[in-house]
């Protein structure tokens, strides 16, 4: 069952949009984290109908949550009674977009259910239930997933050498599928002899990747339409779209210091403070 | 059993790239550099059961689809959904152990133009629905790998019923609400396999099946039936089918 706005119920239905209920809200907050191999689901739900609250807390009713994957045909209902549900997902199960909608559904037949806070347009009338009825909806939440998402953003950044370029100049391509950053033949294997000393990376970080990682982010912001098709625009914006960051409303060199998890935090602890 | 392997971006994208210069491999030859050199593709942790690849063939005539189904999930096993909707895993096995199969089942017209756009559709992965619908190989594992998620019901009974008709299939497929449910999916797999065993097949009917849809669609509308157990579920299916 979508959520739409414009759809008519045969009973009242709390939902956003809609006045079936005055002065009474139902919102759910959904996070989800992938960190590792896990996809960490945390969804809670606000309520301030007290009337649906007592049906929840008589076990007629229950906050219920469907996530969905059109492309994996997964479909997991996430059930609570107390207003939080934390749940772990096998990331093999969903790909691509993931569609999280709440609700609050009745479990029970409820007999006689009324509310000062539902339209009067409703009538005097109590309204009966059966298991399945929908008495609250939220909107649709969408998010992200991908096997990249569980990696760090540098994965789509591909360091390449370019004989045209000497000394210490570099340059950013955005034109395949994987940012190039092009430096010369001679910085490429002093930066791969480097690759296995931490304090060393944590440098390359920061005075390489990061200015690529506010460059790529800048032409996307200027210019998404021509990148659309390339996988590294496609894993910056599932990881915006995920975190809720607008590309539009912040500035991309704060977006770069948050998609790459502040690379001045692991600098201070390789670098500055010299941790081993 | 071998590695499940799967192609490198790099070769599907060479692959697609050169399917007119490659058409009469496609016709007649084979794609066997593909396995032979390794910097073609990269195995994931899942093997493939290969002796099952031989049961999987049919032509334009006999589908023998139910047959292909249970072959490719025995062959493939139940892979982790996000796996299994990766291309490169289905190309690799349309350009290699699936190659006769795909050109027998989905014959290739002898049209350079219409053959370019058929090896696209059928041994690619093309288009957002692609994967489950034309692909020759990864459409059998979905439709299997669906069909193995209805309770009691054995893989064979549940894809014989779906596969039965044509507008049935894509009836159920093209609504997630029905086939991503497991419970839905599975009530309305098990009113099909009631009605394959009786001899006029009355919910086979395009009319009759149809009016089943919308029933379960207005009752859905209203009602969250994923929120529903099972029993709930079939009783209102039932209903719908009568």
């Amino acid at each position: 069952m979508k959520f739409d706005r414009n759809k008519a119920f045969p009973y009242p239905v709390l939902r956003p949009y809609s006045d079936d209920y005055v002065d009474v809200e139902f919102q759910t907050t959904v996070d989800f984290a992938i960190s590792g191999e896990s996809i960490d689901a945390n969804i809670s739900f606000a309520l301030s109908s007290d009337e649906i609250h007592n049906e929840i807390d008589k076990g007629n009713a229950a906050f219920v949550c469907i996530v969905s994957c059109r492309d994996t045909y997964f479909r997991k209902v996430l059930r609570t009674d107390n207003g939080k549900i934390e749940h772990q997902f096998d990331p093999g199960s969903m790909r691509g977009e993931v569609r999280v909608d709440p609700y609050i559904v009745a479990l029970k037949d409820i007999y006689g259910f009324a509310s000062p806070d539902i339209n009067h347009e409703f009538g005097k009338d109590a309204f009966s239930f059966t298991p399945g009825d929908v008495l609250a909806q939220d909107e649709t939440q969408v998010f992200y997933i991908d096997r990249d998402l569980f990696k760090p953003l540098t994965s789509v950044f591909d360091l390449v050498k370019s004989e045209s370029l000497g000394g210490g100049e570099w340059k950013v391509s955005l034109e395949e599928d994987h940012v190039q950053i092009e430096v010369s033949p001679q910085m490429k294997e002093s930066i791969d002899n480097a690759r296995n000393d931490k304090p060393k990376q944590v440098v390359l970080l920061n005075s390489l990747y990061y200015p690529a990682v506010i460059q790529a982010l800048q032409r996307l912001k200027e210019n998404a339409g021509d990148y659309e098709e390339k996988r590294w625009a496609k894993v910056i914006k599932m990881q915006l779209h995920n975190a809720g960051w607008a590309l539009e409303k912040h500035e991309p060199y704060l977006l770069a210091q948050r998609l790459m998890k502040h690379p001045m935090v692991i600098l201070e602890t390789y670098v500055l403070k010299g941790k081993d | 059993m071998s590695k499940i392997r799967l192609l490198r971006f790099r070769t599907v994208q060479e692959l697609k790239v050169n399917i007119a210069t490659n058409l009469e491999r496609y016709r007649a030859g084979n794609f066997d550099f593909l396995e032979s050199d390794s910097s073609n593709f990269f195995e994931a942790k899942h093997d493939a059961n290969d002796s099952a690849f031989v049961k999987i063939y049919g032509d334009k005539e006999n589908h023998r689809e139910v047959e292909c189904c249970v072959a490719i999930y025995e062959a493939m096993g139940a892979l982790p959904p996000y796996l299994a909707r990766d291309d490169r895993l289905w190309t690799y096995l349309t350009h290699t152990s699936l190659l006769n199969y795909s050109r027998k089942r989905w014959p290739i017209p002898e049209d350079d133009e219409a053959a370019i756009s058929h090896v696209k559709k059928h041994l690619f992965v093309a288009g957002t629905r692609g994967i489950e619908r034309d692909n020759a190989a990864s459409r059998l594992w979905w439709m299997a790998a669906l069909c193995s998620r209805v309770e009691g019901l054995s893989l064979t009974e549940a894809l014989t019923a779906f596969l039965h008709q044509y507008d049935v299939r894509a009836n159920i497929i093209e609504r997630p609400t029905t086939s991503q449910s497991i419970p839905v999916f599975s009530a309305l797999i098990k009113q099909l396999a009631e009605s394959y065993k009786t001899e006029e097949k009355k919910l086979f009917e395009r009319a009759k099946f149809r009016e089943l849809m919308k029933q379960l669609n207005l009752i859905g509308g209203v009602k969250l039936l994923g929120a529903l157990d099972s029993e709930q579920l079939e009783s209102i299916v039932a209903e719908c089918a009568k």
